[in-house]
């Protein structure tokens, strides 16, 4: 038996988007497979890492915990949309410059991290950044130069 | 994986898509944090998920002061819980939600979720525990029944939840005043942060301005089938002056903890681990 | 004039753009049309044999297309990369579970997983070793012919006068655990059948040669039938040396036998299970000492867990054998380094390759001798440290860029190591602790015959410069290092340059990207094209100039004649070569130089030279828990010459991280041969909250064999760390730890041992 499929809408990156989606396809899926946003990543499917990290609601939220369906009438936002079609936002740029990428897997998911903290704590100390960042794993680079970046696109704010 | 989801936007929706599906495979979806990995691991056939992530019932999702306590709705978010102003003269509570896995996660996952999980390492639900908050309970036909906390749980992912019912809010009642307050949350982990406890004790107690201690709430995590409320500790401190304990009055205080430990060895920690650390945070706290 | 080379400078990567705005298409993003996806079926017991396997369960699966295994295989069914004991499809004998049966192919990722668990396999089950201790005392029913996998050792000196000669002789016993590399993108590639035979392969990989012969020796074809490119790679930290040879071989064969593209990417816990680990050691040193902390003498056995295939072991093994003493100088040395088979997943290559094992190895025993001659560890090392003209433990006379007695003394006065004077009375126990390395750059005398690396420089008409190199980049930097570094070579701008993704029909074989291996390596090779490519340039600007060549100097993107003054813009010059219809490709290559090693002893030249490092942790230890908090990290390491220095400060961070996560969370956990650490709710990577501030110090002293002085940093920015944390650790508590991981457990067993509490 075929699954049911059910109608969601919601927008995404400012675009509205409907689809008709099995009530078992998580929003990881369908954004990276449906929509081909690939910016969001697949690595633990439990919530542990936070590479599939995306805006829903003005929230940071794991995709891979969440159902497409669930998302339906909400608003999302990726790592695509963050620049709003500048080259790069100045959260993105301190990653830049800072040095805080290595290869990159974890970064989309880091960045948008970066953003929610600066939206709950203004001008966090490197302790508070830490803090929240612990959900998001990074394999690569010991996170410094990631809480660096953070800290610096804080300030400037 | 294979289900089908029905998502009532209002109660009697709710009440309604209950009744419908008793004789049939459903659970309740919340934040989902806890329900998607299971799902993707047992691949259960035929489920019905009542997607509750669009209700909208204050009951549910407000948390809000009444005469009889701060009641806690079971849709409020632990980032809901971490930013009400009601909620912060609890540290045990506050320090148990900040413990709790990420920033991501707490903007999902619910109170309710929590404590329906039934998880024996519960943060949440064991300060909740601790604080001697009330679980009240919506039946299909509309009614309220209530049950402390401490009677809710009653195995490992299991609860006094029957199929027609399902966890509308939590209350916390009314504290005495008090002069001081002693209340925390302490969790030990493998690691800093994202784990889910070896062991992990919740403390609220209040004195009077002498220091005469006139309420203890402590609760103990990840060392027994489920959470468990330590009221024979609690009993041991009342009266006593907080100021004044000896060193044999505290570990008498974690000897009796110690008596609703009954740990597992797992991959985490053995048992002998789990025993002596908590009887060290317990001894550690007074 | 004023120089604008950005050798030394912090250059940003080119390749952060597109990972900060998620633009960048790694392998598990790519999909092509008609893709087709293979999930692997593997044995399920430890140890036996099987008999037959029934696909018909698998079939009737909605999507199934085929199901590949042994028989399928034209050329050779073996994928030993070292010694041929691997077969690609089991051959009849299974030996570790996850050991390859075959591949399932369907339309869909979700059905091929589900047809490869369909897939069933009827097995006779023999009994399995799975210690070190049970695979070398056993007596027969072997894993292979023998189940010891490889030995190397070392003869230098006479061992027993040296014991003789010293006054104290200390013993002690080490062990180190598993680590998983948790690389964030999982093992991935896409095998593509082109009409003419050939095959091309797109992977999340680190050595594209590797896979070119792995695929070309299973097809029975020539290399170069195989084309290999790398797809943006997320993480290897080694675990994407060997492994992907495999993986990338049967999604070839599918792919040749379906007709269309093939796309395998593991299941995380498929990925965990099947590849390649950290080799778990058991140590055992016997050291002899004179009073005066002078090492006279030592006698070192390491044993090592291979796993079920020797893949890697052999040269995992030789590097722990050479530097199981460390840095210092010790004249009476013998070690042996037996690797053994077990019926557990194969270990292989990780990030230092054996060197932290035997790191820790050395660096505990120097700080547990230290305690009994009552010497400060700093002190002691000192007294012993290598300098320029000192002998290695091989013996092998060391001249230049000898930076280790630096690194200890930097790392110290930063660290403020003499002035350390803990209250040790309450609950949180503080510590200082050190741990100094040396680690052989490059691949060394077990390597030699591979040991040579090119590139390939091609100038473009518009003045950009496409650089093709024949390693590989997988978030170290390397792209960002080869642009200076070539910018550098040629006098230009690094804008002008692209790196392209490595891709084996446009560089020779220029084996593994390994061993800290590309600075110098690729240094060198762009240096040798420079070398061509700069007469070349200088006639064509003294034709377009109208000079004589030898007066032309190309510096800061410009072409200038010394003489008049005259100057071009580089970008001019190339346009005018091309309408010249002059040679624009200039190729460069770069071997190691010869080492003198005999093999026999292991007395010689072991590696060409050598990068230096010290760490010190800072730690506190929760003694009524038994947590360990890192509260700081100092290290100092020898890279030579730094060519990017935020480069380098982010690969010792992240390797501190991956050190503290060997250290202290990473448990890695089996039970008969089945991982019950496979994610990451149970398998602990550490967080931001778990790596602490890393105060980074470059040291440089420069290598007359590294490109611009410079050595590698990639794998000694993780040597040293658990080593320090367990004598920081140790000396914190009292309590020497002599193995990791120090979980909260095991830290708390130990305090509870040695006082008597309740």
């Amino acid at each position: 038996m075929a699954n049911p499929l059910f109608r969601i809408s919601l927008t995404i990156n400012g675009q509205p988007v409907q689809a008709d989606v099995p009530a078992t396809l998580r929003l990881l899926d369908f954004l990276r497979y449906d929509l081909d946003l690939t910016g969001a990543k697949d690595v633990c499917g439990e919530g542990e890492c936070g590479a599939c990290t995306i805006f829903m609601d003005g929230k940071t939220v794991n995709s891979c915990l969440i159902l497409a369906v669930e998302a339906d009438g909400s608003e999302l936002m990726t790592i695509e949309d963050l620049s709003h079609g500048k080259m790069l936002n100045e959260m993105q740029q301190a990653f830049v410059d800072y040095h805080s990428v290595q290869c990159g897997y974890c970064i989309p998911g880091m960045v948008l991290s970066g953003e929610q903290i600066i939206k709950d704590h203004g001008k966090p100390d490197r302790d508070t950044i830490r803090e929240d960042l612990s959900g998001n794993i990074c394999r690569c680079t010991g996170y410094q130069k990631i809480v660096d970046a953070i800290e610096f696109a804080a300030d400037k704010r | 994986m294979d289900f089908r989801t029905i998502s009532p936007q209002t109660t009697e929706e709710l009440l309604e898509a209950i009744k419908q599906n008793q004789g049939k495979h459903f659970r309740f979806g919340a934040g989902y944090t806890d329900l998607i990995p299971e799902l993707e691991m047992q691949m259960e056939n035929g489920l019905i998920v009542i997607n509750l992530a669009k209700l909208k019932d204050s009951n549910f999702t407000s948390i809000f002061l009444s005469e009889d306590g701060i009641r806690i709705g079971a849709l409020t978010t632990m980032t809901d819980v971490l930013s009400n102003k009601h909620l912060q003269k609890f540290p045990v509570l506050i320090e148990a939600v900040e413990s709790f896995a990420s920033v991501q996660i707490r903007s999902v996952a619910t109170v309710g979720g929590n404590l329906c999980t039934a998880s024996p390492a519960g943060d949440v639900s064991c300060a909740l525990v601790a604080l001697g908050a009330v679980s009240e309970i919506l039946i299909a036909n509309g009614q309220i029944r209530t049950v402390p906390l401490t009677e809710f749980f009653t195995g490992v992912k299991t609860t006094v939840l029957k199929k027609n019912e399902l966890l509308r809010s939590v209350l916390i009642p009314h504290q005495k005043s008090a002069e001081r307050i002693l209340s925390g949350f302490i969790k030990i982990g493998n690691r800093n942060s994202m784990e889910i406890a070896l062991a992990s004790l919740a403390y609220h107690i209040t004195t009077d301005k002498n220091g005469i201690i006139t309420s203890a709430g402590t609760a103990v995590g990840s060392v027994a089938e489920t959470i468990r409320y330590t009221e024979s500790a609690c009993e041991f401190l009342l009266g006593k002056n907080m100021d004044q304990l000896s060193e044999e009055d505290k570990e008498t205080f974690a000897d009796n903890v110690l008596k609703y430990a009954n740990p597992i060895s797992d991959i985490r920690a053995s048992a002998w681990y789990r025993h002596q650390v908590l009887w060290n945070i317990s001894k550690s706290i007074l | 004039m004023e120089n604008l080379s950005t050798i030394g400078q912090s250059l940003s990567r080119p390749d952060a753009p597109e990972k900060v705005t998620g633009k960048t298409r790694f392998l598990t993003d790519i999909s092509v049309e008609n893709m087709v996806h293979g999930a692997p079926v593997y044995s399920s017991i430890p140890f036996g044999k099987f008999n037959n396997i029934d696909i018909s369960k698998a079939e009737k699966v909605d999507g199934f297309i085929a199901f590949v295994s042994a028989q399928d295989i034209p050329g050779e069914n073996q994928v030993g990369v070292i010694i041929s004991d691997q077969p690609l499809f089991a051959d009849k004998t299974v030996r570790y579970i996850g050991d390859s049966i075959g591949l399932a192919v369907a339309k869909t990722p979700g059905a091929a997983l589900e047809a490869a668990r369909l897939v069933k396999v009827d097995y006779d089950k023999k009994s399995p070793y799975l210690s070190i201790d049970k695979s070398r005392d056993a007596t027969g029913n072997f894993i292979h012919k023998t189940n010891l996998a490889c030995h190397h050792r070392l003869r230098n000196g006479d061992i027993d006068v040296g014991f003789a000669e010293a006054d104290t002789i200390v013993e002690a016993h080490f062990k180190t655990p598993y680590q998983e590399h948790y690389y964030l993108e999982p093992q991935a590639c896409i095998a593509f059948p082109i009409e003419d035979g050939r095959i091309k392969i797109l992977g999340s990989l680190q050595c594209p040669f590797y896979i070119q012969k792995a695929v070309a020796r299973i097809f029975g074809l020539p290399n170069e039938k195989v084309l290999v490119e790398q797809a943006p790679t997320g993480g290897a930290f080694g675990g994407k040396e060997d492994i992907p040879s495999e993986i990338c071989a049967r999604a070839a064969l599918a792919a040749m036998k379906v007709g269309l593209p093939v796309k395998v990417v593991y299941h995380r816990f498929d990925d965990v299970q099947l590849t390649s680990k950290r080799h778990p050691f058991q140590m055992h040193y016997k050291v002899g000492v004179r009073n005066d902390g002078t090492l006279v003498s030592a006698k070192i056995l390491l044993e090592e867990n291979a796993g079920a295939y020797a893949t890697l072991s052999t040269v995992v093994s030789y590097r722990a054998a050479v530097q199981a003493m460390g840095p210092y100088v010790i004249p009476n040395i013998h070690v042996d380094s037996n690797s053994y088979y077990t019926n557990l997943p194969p270990t292989g290559a990780f990030r230092g390759f054996g060197s932290p094992q035997a790191a820790f190895g050395h660096e505990r025993m120097m700080d547990i001798i230290a305690d009994k001659l009552k010497m400060d560890p700093m002190e002691f090392r000192l007294k012993n440290i290598v300098k320029p003209g000192s002998q290695t433990q091989t013996a092998q006379r060391l001249n230049e860029s000898v930076g280790a007695e630096e690194t200890i003394q930097k790392a110290a006065r930063l660290a403020q190591w003499n002035s350390f004077n803990p209250d040790r009375s309450g609950r949180y126990k503080h510590g200082l602790g050190m741990s100094a390395i040396h680690y052989g750059n490059c691949l060394g005398a077990a390597g030699w015959h591979m040991d040579g690396s090119g590139v390939n420089i091609k100038i473009l008409p518009s003045g950009d410069v496409h650089v093709a190199y024949g390693l590989i980049e997988m978030g170290q930097g390397a792209e960002t290092v080869v642009t200076q570094m070539t910018a550098d070579a040629l006098g230009i701008a690094p804008s002008r340059i692209r790196v392209l993704p490595t891709d084996s029909a446009q560089v020779p074989d220029s084996g593994p990207a390994v061993a800290s291996r590309n600075v110098i390596m690729t240094g060198n090779a762009i240096r040798d094209a420079a070398k061509k490519l700069l007469p070349v340039l200088k006639k064509a600007a003294s034709e377009l100039i109208e000079c004589h060549k030898s007066d032309i100097i190309i510096t800061n993107d410009k072409v200038t004649d010394n003489q008049s003054g005259v100057d071009v813009g580089f970008h001019e010059l190339c346009d005018f070569m091309s309408r010249s219809n002059m040679s624009m490709e200039f190729t460069g290559w770069w071997h190691t130089p010869p080492l003198e090693y005999n093999a026999e002893t292991g007395v010689g030249e072991a590696y060409f030279t050598y990068s230096y490092a010290t760490h010190i942790a800072k730690v506190r230890v929760d003694t009524l828990t038994g947590q360990v908090f890192v509260d700081k990290i100092f290290a100092a390491h020898d890279v030579g010459k730094a060519i990017n220095p935020a480069g380098i400060e982010g690969q010792v961070e992240g390797g501190v991280a991956q050190g503290i996560g060997w250290a202290i969370t990473e448990d890695f956990i089996m039970d008969r041969g089945v991982v019950t650490t496979p994610n990451l709710s149970t398998y602990l990577l550490p967080t931001a909250l778990d790596c602490p501030e890393v105060e980074t110090i470059i040291v440089e002293k420069s290598e007359p064999d590294g490109p611009w002085g410079a050595k590698g940093i990639g794998e000694p920015s993780i040597i040293p760390t658990a080593a320090a944390i367990a004598n920081a650790v140790s000396s914190a508590i009292g309590i020497q730890m002599n193995e990791i991981p120090l979980t909260p457990e095991r830290v708390l067993n130990q305090l509870n041992k040695t006082e008597i509490k309740k």
